[in-house]
């Protein structure tokens, strides 16, 4: 692992923890007084991670800010400083400012001059707080007072393992074998190699066996080194550096916060020197304090005298009152960095691309065993049409099992919005709290990036034009503090997002009049309900008489529909006045795969997204009427304007007698698709359409049949409003 | 300074991988496709590092190995021999010749880079 | 590869170019008799090109021969490939010669003089 990628590895492992910080620091408000102290300290940890682990890649941007803040945090953990409000958005400004601290030192490599004044002002602010805290503790050193320059807060303590703080580097011992130079392994080069991973803390050669002149032969070598060496790698990382010297060299490696009998051994192992020797190298590169070392080794020596077989280290814990916390603290320590890289190893990292491309392939792999398939029924050999359709069965299998693989939790997403709620009611000054379920829910990926637009306008929108203010509450007999939720489920091969509020509730009179003052909607046309409903999201529509500058003119809502549909999905709203309102998001499991319906035009086939489809009726030319070039049938009285795909799509080949219309229903408006043949419903992976194919309107994908023929998915909502688009052009000539 | 490894191996793609995987980062990569033909290349100038595949037509790469070994000019010159899991006494005489650093095929690019910056970086 | 002449009771020992375990054998030939003079010895390494751990080691074994005998044995104006790799190797404490670094003092816990607490070793 090179220096860089242990650094990509900080960067999101950091972003990780401040988003679990921040949303522990949600929870705080929430919650039981006996629940505060796992919270506090958990908020703590996260703090405590993001700058231990900065501080051994020497990012001291973010090392010195956070280290602030984490005082500030053990100082609320140890219950001397109380949680307030205030001090708790204060806390979440701070989390910004780490995210932002790592942001540019990600992007540039260093924290911008803007970011060293925001740390400098913010740590005045935590300041008040700490000395607030000061008054009841009883140790206020390696605080920074207010107002103090951050560079100072370089000094500090460690406040919790005083006595381990010298032993936080890894310790090497390196003997070289005597034929390294004839081999063509120079220490050089390893030692220059193990900076890659780490930091050289401190080296020191040892010249203990450089023979006298009369034995010397300038070809052998006589070096050792001790090493103390920072870095994040493996203890296995570190030993690969030395694989090629490993079997005619002596080396040793001790992991930081070793134990002092892990010392002890060795120096007990390096059977050549003496221990008083080693026990002076280890002082010398600071890998042991010479109190350390000298009570280890009278114990170790008082420990042979009365012939006690115990090791050194129990000694230690067992009889000496200082050092016991030290051993305690580094066996914590182990534990915890255990604990850590077992839960990583539970799940695995994989590159999202990666695992696209795997889908893909499985869906060709389904569409091939289809073709297959179909050969062996052609053929017509059992045997082979069995075990052909065992195939088929396992590859569907398959597909399925490698969709799940994307599928994540909607939690995370959920989430976010605790504080877009929380930042929203303190300048709104409303009370709102967010009320979350479902949130193991879960969606493909693809879904999940696309949703949070949407969700955004929608929850912003509910906090500011669904709930009322307080005093309209207060007045309508309701409880002060508004409800926003977000709920999600699954239903029958669906995702379901909800919005919803408990405000005021949609008024369908007030929608309708405004719509058709917009001229939206015609004066004499009539509307259902949900059709009133649905207005709210058309483009240009606002109901907020009062446009505040939050949730924008009404803007964002026809966003969210056009996402929507981006997505296959659809909207739904529910109502009643005084209320609330919830608005449904209603989107296919997964953008990978889509139910169609196949038609075919000539040799063409096309795939009719299956959720569109009303019915299918037969087409009679005679029935078809025409006006300014477009051209209808009357289906039940109702007027039905058709695309006939054989001339919007120029395709050639003779044109059968019978022919069916597929009467596809999107925006509201219905169509019907004139086509030579249905050929049944078909589930089918989408490929996208390369960028050649991006300008092209009417079609959104392709896919490949079991046939092995490609047939382009139709881009319906296109057709659709391109013949409501020509209509409008027509009615205005 | 520039530093010059020689790959010795009959497979070209192979060759290919570890040029692709040390060029990047500074090194010349001198190329030889069996033992005999790298003992004529290095004739021609310095190498720092010479990575030699076992199993060559021509001359094999523990006689290539020992050969290197015998010239003065070479003969501390670090190897690295590439190696399948299975040649274990291949890899037991090839230490006793003096080849030390051993990296077993397959590889990733970035491994053979790493071996290479142990040895001469 | 070495320039020796005798001046003020010392020898002034001038190395040159490439100090590798391929010239050991030779700069051990040349340099270590220098060492029964019995005589102050100056080390200009200025035209230095690159030295290896090998002959440093040998630097470090004259250094100890000569304070074994009460006579000093400095270093001196060593080029940059020289303190790159003595830096690397903790030898800069090591031998304590002042080392003239960019904004930085080489110089750890040894005096110029060459009084060691290291010869308890």
């Amino acid at each position: 692992m090179s220096m860089e990628a242990a650094l990509q590895t900080y960067f999101t492992e950091a972003r990780e923890m401040l988003e679990d910080m921040e949303a522990q620091l949600l929870e705080i408000e929430h919650q039981d007084a006996d629940a505060l102290p796992e919270t506090l300290n958990a908020i703590f940890r996260a703090a405590h991670t993001v700058k231990g682990s900065a501080s051994l890649f020497g990012l001291d941007g973010i090392v010195d800010f956070t280290h602030v803040v984490e005082n500030l945090l053990d100082r609320m953990r140890d219950g001397d400083v109380g949680v307030s409000p205030e001090l708790v958005s204060l806390l979440l400004r701070c989390q910004d400012h780490i995210a932002t601290l790592v942001d540019e030192t990600e992007a540039d490599g260093e924290v911008s001059e803007d970011s060293r004044i925001l740390s400098r002002a913010l740590i005045v602010e935590l300041g008040a707080y700490l000395d607030e805290g000061a008054g009841s503790a009883s140790d206020t050193s390696g605080l920074p007072a207010a107002g103090k320059e951050v560079e100072q807060a370089h000094d500090y303590p460690e406040d919790e393992n005083d006595d381990t703080v010298d032993n936080d580097c890894w310790h090497i011992s390196l003997r070289f074998g005597r034929n390294s130079f004839r081999d063509g392994m120079d220490p050089i080069s390893f030692l220059r190699f193990l900076e890659n991973i780490g930091t050289v803390r401190h080296i020191l050669i040892l010249d203990d066996w450089l023979p006298d002149l009369a034995d010397y032969d300038p070809e052998d070598c006589y070096l050792g080194f001790e090493i103390r060496f920072m870095s994040s790698a493996t203890k296995k990382e570190i030993e690969d550096v030395f694989e090629f010297i490993r079997e005619d060299s002596d080396i040793h490696i001790l992991a930081p916060y070793s134990r002092l009998s892990d010392y002890i051994d060795l120096i007990e192992s390096m059977s050549e020197e003496s221990d008083r020797r080693i026990g002076e190298i280890l002082i010398e590169c600071g890998a042991l304090t010479e109190a350390e070392l000298a009570k280890a080794l009278a114990l170790q020596a008082a420990a042979e005298e009365a012939d006690q077989s115990r090791r050194l280290g129990e000694i230690v814990a067992q009889d000496d009152d200082r050092l016991t916390p030290v051993v305690d603290a580094a066996a914590q320590k182990q534990t915890q960095m255990r604990d850590a890289i077992n839960r990583k190893q539970k799940s695995l990292r994989v590159d999202a691309d990666k695992l696209d491309h795997l889908i893909n392939l499985v869906g060709e792999l389904v569409t091939a065993g289809a073709g297959t398939f179909l050969q062996a029924q052609i053929l017509g050999n059992a045997e082979l049409i069995e075990s052909m359709s065992k195939l088929n069965d396992l590859l569907e299998e398959m597909r399925d099992a490698s969709l799940k693989l994307r599928m994540v939790a909607i939690g995370a997403t959920f989430s976010k919005f605790q504080r877009v709620v929380r930042d929203m009611a303190a300048d709104l000054d409303k009370e709102v709290d967010l009320a979350i379920t479902g949130a193991d829910t879960e969606l493909d990926k693809s879904v999940v990036e696309k949703i949070g637009d949407p969700l955004m306008h929608l929850v912003r929108n509910a906090v500011d034009h669904g709930l009322e203010s307080s005093a309209e509450r207060e007045a309508a007999g309701k409880p002060l503090t508004g409800t926003i939720s977000l709920n999600a489920y699954h239903d029958s091969g669906n995702i379901v997002i909800e919005v919803g509020d408990d405000g005021r509730g949609l008024d369908p009179d007030k929608i309708l009049a405004k719509a058709r003052e917009k001229g939206l909607v015609g004066e004499d046309q009539q509307l259902s309900r949900a059709e009133i409903f649905d207005l709210i999201l058309r483009p240009g529509f606002s109901t907020a008489e009062q446009v505040s500058n939050i949730s924008g003119r009404g803007v964002g809502m026809d966003v969210v529909r056009r996402n929507v549909i981006e997505m296959r999905g659809r909207t739904e709203i529910d109502s009643a006045p005084g209320e609330g309102t919830t608005i449904r998001i209603i989107l296919p499991l997964t953008l990978a795969i889509i139910d169609g319906f196949v038609v075919g035009v000539g040799k063409a086939a096309f795939v009719v997204p299956l959720d569109v489809v009303q019915e299918c009726v037969e087409f009679s030319e005679v029935d078809q009427t025409e006006r300014d070039g477009q051209t209808y049938i009357n289906l039940r009285g109702n007027v039905l304007p058709l695309v006939n795909i054989r001339h919007r799509f120029g395709v050639q080949g003779e044109r059968p007698k019978r022919r069916s219309v597929v009467v596809v229903k999107a925006e509201g408006q219905s169509v019907g698709l004139v086509v030579d043949r249905l050929m049944g419903e078909f589930q089918t992976v989408i490929k996208p359409l390369g960028p050649v194919f991006t300008g092209l309107s009417g079609i959104s994908g392709s896919t490949i049949m079991g046939s092995g023929e490609v047939a382009l998915i139709l881009d319906v909502q296109g057709l659709v409003q391109q013949i409501t688009r020509g209509e409008r052009t027509a009615a205005n000539h | 300074m520039e530093k010059t490894v020689m790959i010795v191996d009959d497979s070209a793609s192979l060759r290919q991988l570890v040029v692709l995987a040390l060029k990047d980062s500074g090194y010349r990569v001198v190329e030889a496709c069996d033992g005999v033909d790298g003992l004529s290349k290095l004739d021609a100038g310095r190498v720092h590092l010479i990575i030699s595949d076992v199993n060559m037509p021509n001359m094999d790469g523990l006689t290539f190995l020992k050969e290197v070994k015998k010239r003065p000019d070479t003969r501390f010159t670090p190897v690295i021999m590439l190696t399948t899991e299975s040649a274990a006494d291949k890899k037991d005489e090839g230490r006793a010749a003096g080849a030390k650093a051993w990296v077993v095929k397959p590889f990733q690019p970035q491994q053979m880079l790493a071996a290479v910056n142990k040895l001469i970086q | 590869m070495l320039q020796v002449e005798s001046r003020d009771g010392a020898s002034h020992v001038v190395l040159e170019g490439e100090l590798t375990i391929y010239q050991a054998q030779d700069l051990a030939q040349q340099f270590l008799p220098l060492l029964d003079k019995d005589e102050s010895l100056v080390v200009d390494l200025s035209d230095v090109s690159d030295i290896d751990s090998s002959c440093a080691q040998l630097l470090m074994l004259a250094r100890r021969h000569c304070q074994a005998r009460g006579h000093q044995c400095s270093l001196v104006n060593h080029s940059q490939p020289v303190i790159d790799v003595f830096e690397t190797l903790g030898l800069v404490s090591w031998f304590g010669d002042p080392v003239v670094l960019p904004g930085e003092q080489g110089s750890g816990r040894r005096t110029q003089s060459g009084q060691t607490e290291g010869e308890s070793a």
